[in-house]
């Protein structure tokens, strides 16, 4: 239900396993799939996010909360007092702290800040995986990412051969 | 009573817990196979703008190839990354060839990189490489050379007016001719049309956008100018920064020999300049005013830093 508090207006959020986040509209707004929700008119009751579940909600919200005043009608009040530089500062070591989760847990926020549209956690999430694997050997990118190769031998040497200098 | 209620509850907590762990556990050898393309697409959209970091995704597995080889994988990459990588310097030392600028293995190999035939005549010379593109001018013929070493495209544009062959010293500019439209990255001009533009003055860079800047190098300081209008609106160029590079290129301090200086090249969307001294070529990025040593034996000729993102549509 869409409420009021403390003249912020407040949103809330429905997990499909039954937890429910009030959150104020800015902070939701981070999510360019809620903003269009709530600008068309979609969002007078609680918003039910499917296949993002209670624990993952909880920290997409705990991001934006953190993200909002940078990007918000609340961010010129925020940077009267302190300088972007310092702010920007702030939030990216915010963010490598907010970012030291298991794999499943940031494959999970991956869904999440794609589903939702969030581009700066979609950013910080698929970022920090390509960065775990980018001096890494093939067969090392796999195991770590668990992804299956199913390249027949003599296909991933043709491949290989293709760009061979890409390899060395 | 109390005590064995107590130990049920304790049970049904530890298997509580246990089941948790073999969600979390379950949960945590979730393979990246099972994220939607457009999530793993996102991700990959990621990778580095290096030549090689495309190449050696598209072996990781088929799924992998079959997002990082669509065209429409390119674009958003382009769109992602912006500004392509300097792969190389185009210049003259015994016949014309790009040297590479960076490590294996993103050092794309000479065999792989397409130079024009009309670039082995001593009366053609290379004025500029921008979009993936090297301009070059035949002076005896005349003739404007416009060829795309990763693709091997080339065009010759046989009419050169009257005015430019009374110049002598030339600068050209391939201009993309999709610039301004929206959905436009450069860096992926090797489709688009383009422009060719020529000036027959000194050469002025671009350090931000929409600044114009001048660059003074006399060893060991780098002076930066910028043209800036004042209160009255006059443009007035006003010293922006003076570097010291002792420091920046690693060269220690000498003084009593005399050595050869010279800006070589210039590069717009990267903001990289190439600068000679004594007897070595440095790459110098503006912005971070980081240096890399390139190779050396190099002859003092004016050279072009040549970006591009490793094209998609050659042999990934």
């Amino acid at each position: 239900m869409a409420t009021r508090e403390a003249g912020k207006k407040m949103i809330m959020l429905k997990s499909p396993d039954g937890m429910e986040f009030e959150v104020e509209e800015a902070v939701a707004m981070e999510s360019q799939t809620i903003r269009k929700m709530i600008e068309d008119d979609c969002a007078d009751t609680a918003i039910l996010i499917p296949n993002i579940n209670s624990k993952i909600l909880s920290r997409v919200i705990e991001y934006c909360n953190k993200h909002v005043p940078t990007t918000g009608a609340t961010g010129a009040a925020a940077s009267d007092t302190v300088a972007p530089a310092a702010l920007a500062e702030d939030l990216k070591i915010w963010d490598a702290e907010f970012i030291k989760v298991n794999r499943a847990t940031r494959f999970d926020l991956i869904q999440a800040a794609s589903y939702l549209n969030i581009k700066g956690l979609l950013d910080l999430t698929s970022q920090t995986t390509i960065d775990t694997i980018s001096d890494n050997s093939l067969e090392e990118i796999r195991s770590f990412l668990s992804t299956k190769n199913d390249y027949l031998p003599e296909e991933e040497q043709t491949i290989r051969r293709e760009n061979q200098w890409a390899f060395q | 009573m109390d005590a064995v209620m107590a130990r049920r509850r304790r049970s049904r907590i530890h298997a509580t817990e246990a089941a948790h762990r073999r969600r979390r556990r379950s949960s945590s050898s979730a393979p990246l196979d099972s994220l939607p393309d457009d999530v793993l697409e996102a991700i990959l959209l990621r990778l580095p703008r290096q030549p090689s970091s495309r190449p050696r995704a598209s072996a990781v597995s088929r799924r992998w190839r079959g997002i990082v080889t669509n065209p429409m994988f390119h674009r958003r990459f382009h769109a992602h990354h912006r500004k392509p990588p300097v792969l190389g310097v185009f210049e003259r030392r015994r016949k014309f060839i790009i040297t590479p600028v960076l490590a294996a293995p993103d050092r794309i190999p000479a065999e792989r990189l397409s130079i024009s035939r009309w670039m082995t005549s001593r009366d053609c010379d290379a004025t500029g490489c921008r979009h993936g593109r090297v301009l070059a001018i035949h002076r005896l013929l005349p003739r404007l050379v416009v060829f795309a070493p990763l693709t091997g495209e080339e065009r010759n544009l046989p009419v050169v007016p009257d005015e430019f062959r009374e110049c002598n010293y030339h600068h050209g500019a391939v201009l993309c001719a999709a610039s301004g439209k929206e959905d436009h990255v450069h860096g992926f001009c090797h489709e688009s049309p383009f422009q060719v533009a020529f000036l027959s003055s000194h050469r002025i860079i671009k350090i931000e956008q929409g600044t114009v800047s001048w660059l003074r190098f006399k060893f060991p300081i780098l002076e930066i100018w910028l043209r800036q209008k004042n209160w009255h609106g006059l443009a007035t160029w006003l010293q922006h920064k003076t570097v010291d590079m002792h420091d920046i290129l690693g060269i220690p301090p000498r003084v009593s020999k005399k050595w050869h200086q010279k800006i070589l090249g210039y590069e717009e969307d990267s903001n990289v300049i190439i600068l000679y001294v004594d007897d070595s070529a440095y790459m110098l990025d503006l912005n971070s005013m980081k240096s890399t040593k390139l190779d050396e034996s190099r002859l003092m000729n004016s050279c072009h830093p040549f970006t591009s993102f490793y094209p998609p549509d050659m042999a990934i």
